[in-house]
């Protein structure tokens, strides 16, 4: 059975995982139900339409009803955070190159933007605890 | 208009309250109490419009009625002001589920964001006080206005709104907390009274990371950020103050800034996915 292939999280990308339904009918990637956007219509993943979303939209003000705090709106506010240069750390087992304009930090060493050094100077940065 | 739960109800009555709930259950809990808040503002309001309306009309009937003779015109202005008398204590009573706008346009956003990094299963901490932050009970101190002309009273308010803990999905536990503090300037004049209001926002956030997955990025090696730095070993603490001049809600953004800004912080040490 083929799996979503969405990230989950806002501060810490993580894989999905559920049992794919769709496919998103712009970037045509396994999609699960809940990664499903229900606002665009049409078969269409969350980050796409988080993507095409107007940033007015994310405004809480304008608001009517706690159901608009949806995962469609949160994965608007999280596209808007990451394109504003928040770099989200990589939690994951599989890279999806769709991600990759949000240049995300990582624990594996072949992450395009990885932190760690070569050398894993583990100690690095640490304080006294 | 919507229903509340019995636990629901018990929130809107007290308006202090400490949940501990997975995060889709707190959600949801809170969610209900927002929309039939929201819902209930709307009512008062016009239920209030419509109280004014009937008095106005019940002075106006008194005047015109004055001369008229027989019972008909007494029982119609006691029709109106019985009407005017029940619309308004209808009224009263959904103004005793009124809760603080901060809940749909803070609190829900916030949570709706939180749970996304949260796993379904570990539950949230939230301590809420829903009152309005120039509540008696969050008075500090008044007195006369120190430094200001004229007849100027002022009030100092303490609130501490929102405090939340939980662990997230990576191990890391995230704790922050809102605090209201006012001051209130009211000025009284013969024939008008003016309100200034000064509010201090102060948003804590902490976050205390895995020791073996993350490492700290030393505040001179990131960008250095606006909000005010505490750190111990494997743990950031960002404070941000946000001064306005006005009690609307709190904008989300204020505070998820500053957990972004703690975790640009961190520094992923090992390689390897899940823990």
């Amino acid at each position: 059975m083929m799996t979503c292939t969405c990230k989950k999280g806002f501060f810490i990308l993580r894989d999905c995982g559920r049992p794919s339904v769709k496919n998103c009918r712009t970037c045509q990637r396994e999609v699960c139900e809940e990664h499903l956007s229900k606002a665009s219509g049409v078969p269409e993943c969350l980050d796409c339409a988080a993507r095409k979303a107007d940033d007015g939209s994310l405004d809480p003000s304008k608001k009517q009803s706690s159901a608009e705090f949806d995962r469609g709106w949160t994965y608007g506010y999280r596209h808007r955070e990451y394109s504003r240069g928040y770099h989200p750390i990589y939690w994951g087992s599989y890279r999806d190159p769709y991600y990759n304009d949000y240049d995300f930090r990582s624990f594996d060493r072949t992450g395009r933007n990885s932190l760690v050094a070569d050398d894993d100077d583990s100690a690095a940065g640490f304080g006294d605890s | 208009m919507r229903t509340l739960t019995p636990e629901q109800n018990r929130i809107a009555l007290e308006k202090v309250v400490t949940l501990n709930r997975k995060p889709d259950e707190l959600f949801d809990l809170l969610a209900g109490l927002a929309d039939f808040d929201n819902e209930a503002n709307k009512k008062a309001k016009y239920l209030g419009i419509g109280c004014g309306f009937l008095c106005v009309f019940a002075v106006i009937l008194i005047f015109v009625l004055n001369n008229v003779e027989g019972n008909t015109p007494k029982i119609l202005l006691a029709i109106v002001i019985i009407a005017a008398i029940i619309v308004g204590i209808i009224r009263s009573k959904i103004l005793a589920f009124d809760v603080s706008d901060d809940l749909r346009r803070f609190v829900i956003p916030v949570l709706s964001l939180l749970r996304e990094d949260v796993d379904p299963e570990q539950p949230i901490k939230l301590r809420l006080d829903l009152t309005p932050s120039t509540d008696s009970a969050h008075l500090k101190s008044e007195g006369p206005a120190k430094g200001v002309y004229g007849n100027v009273q002022e009030y100092q308010y303490q609130h501490p709104w929102v405090d939340c803990e939980t662990i997230l999905a990576d191990g890391n536990r995230l704790r922050w907390s809102v605090v209201d503090n006012i001051r209130k300037r009211v000025r009284k004049k013969r024939k008008s009274t003016k309100t200034k209001i000064k509010r201090k926002t102060v948003i804590d956030v902490e976050l205390r990371s895995r020791e073996k997955k993350y490492g700290v990025l030393a505040e001179e090696a990131f960008n250095p950020s606006s909000y005010e730095t505490r750190e111990k070993g494997s743990s950031i603490a960002l404070r941000n103050v946000v001064i306005s001049t006005s009690l609307d809600p709190l904008d989300p953004q204020a505070l998820m800034s500053v957990i972004l800004a703690a975790y640009a912080r961190l520094q992923p040490l090992k390689k390897g996915g899940v823990a």
